[in-house]
């Protein structure tokens, strides 16, 4: 195909542009939701990227992990993703990514986070997702979050206009007691893929548009094939849009399905 | 008065695999009640002591019952309620 939309072409072009001017998008674990929503940000014309994971790819990751493939087992998928990113990029000259073969604690959530575009959550643990969130908030740096276990999942992005809604304002605190949401359970490879897309979408949005892109919760089950939207409001007593939490306190970030 | 409720993937283990059920109750803590007559267990995964669990999300008609009466929130026939648990994996 030659024709690829002019107006499609202006667009990567303005995106290039646009996070050249910063770090670019934090993309947090780079697994099932991480892969796809990667891939489309490149393709889209994203070159600035901090990519973070402290994993390297196994072979049981390949049907989901759509960035790697065989050659990559057992590498670090920090560095695998820097190499096929910047083969998909459309501006491979351009493409600057910083990559960091560590986990995104709080101890180093706050410096990752800052002076970036947009932080992308694909993180499989809920710990670390309120975690990010945080860390956007306090950093003024919109988040697109998101969570899948086997045939369903949820997407939500969230501007940094420090008004909310956020992830604690839908799930209010870490799970207890309800194993089957944890990242253990494994995930139908399009499940991802459906919600990654979505996150990457989300994050132009932010990137482009502003705050437009926040404050919809979308939840998706894919063996009945539906994807619900809900319009969020800001939960009166959410510690995070209420300013109660300040600061990163490793205490807060403890959860039953940290992996 | 019946109510269409649906039961997420985790929960289904509960329902005999089903992903809706139809249920009465006039509000979304009655509804509850009867769903664990049917379905022994699952009142328990959605509540503790103080309502709806923190990591659970209950919507009536889509809109989030937080944001209208909690557990007292009205229902009539046709309403839908969809129960949404934290997810975490990725």
């Amino acid at each position: 195909m030659t024709n690829r939309g002019s107006d499609v072409t202006a667009a990567r072009a303005r995106i290039a542009t646009r996070v050249e001017r910063s770090r670019g998008v934090l993309v947090v674990g780079i697994g099932g939701l991480g892969c796809p929503a990667l891939s489309l940000l490149a393709k889209s014309g994203v070159t600035r990227f901090t990519l973070i994971d402290d994993d390297s790819v196994d072979v049981s990751n390949l049907q989901r992990q759509t960035l790697f493939d065989d050659a990559d087992v057992g590498r670090a998928k920090v560095e695998a993703a820097l190499q096929r990113v910047t083969q998909l990029s459309p501006f491979p000259e351009r493409v600057r990514i910083q990559t960091v073969h560590d986990r995104f604690v709080p101890e180093n959530a706050r410096g990752l986070s800052e002076g970036h575009d947009v932080i992308l959550d694909g993180a499989d643990n809920f710990a670390t997702k309120f975690l990010v969130g945080d860390a956007g908030r306090l950093s003024a740096v919109p988040v697109v979050q998101a969570g899948a276990v086997r045939f369903a999942g949820w997407a939500l992005g969230v501007a940094d206009d420090g008004r909310g809604p956020c992830v604690r304002c839908v799930f209010e605190d870490i799970p207890q007691g309800m194993p089957e949401t944890c990242a253990a359970m494994g995930v139908l490879g399009p499940v991802v893929g459906v919600l990654g897309a979505l996150q990457a979408a989300l994050a132009l949005g932010l990137l482009l548009d502003g705050p437009k892109a926040s404050g919809t919760f979308f939840s998706y089950e894919a063996l009945s094939g539906k994807l619900r939207r809900r319009k969020l409001q800001r939960r009166p007593g959410c510690p995070l849009c209420s300013g109660q939490i300040r600061d990163l306190d490793p205490e807060r970030y403890v959860g039953a399905c940290a992996a | 008065m019946a109510i269409t409720v649906r039961i997420p993937t985790p929960l289904r283990t509960l329902t005999g695999g089903a992903d809706e059920v139809s249920i009465d109750g006039s509000t979304v803590g009655e509804l509850i009640d009867n769903l664990e007559k049917k379905h022994p267990g699952i009142k328990e995964r959605l509540c503790d002591e103080k309502g709806v669990r923190r990591f659970v999300n209950v919507y009536a008609n889509e809109e989030d019952i937080r944001f209208l009466d909690n557990l007292q929130t009205k229902l009539k026939e046709g309403d839908s309620v969809s129960i949404v648990p934290a997810i975490a994996g990725g």
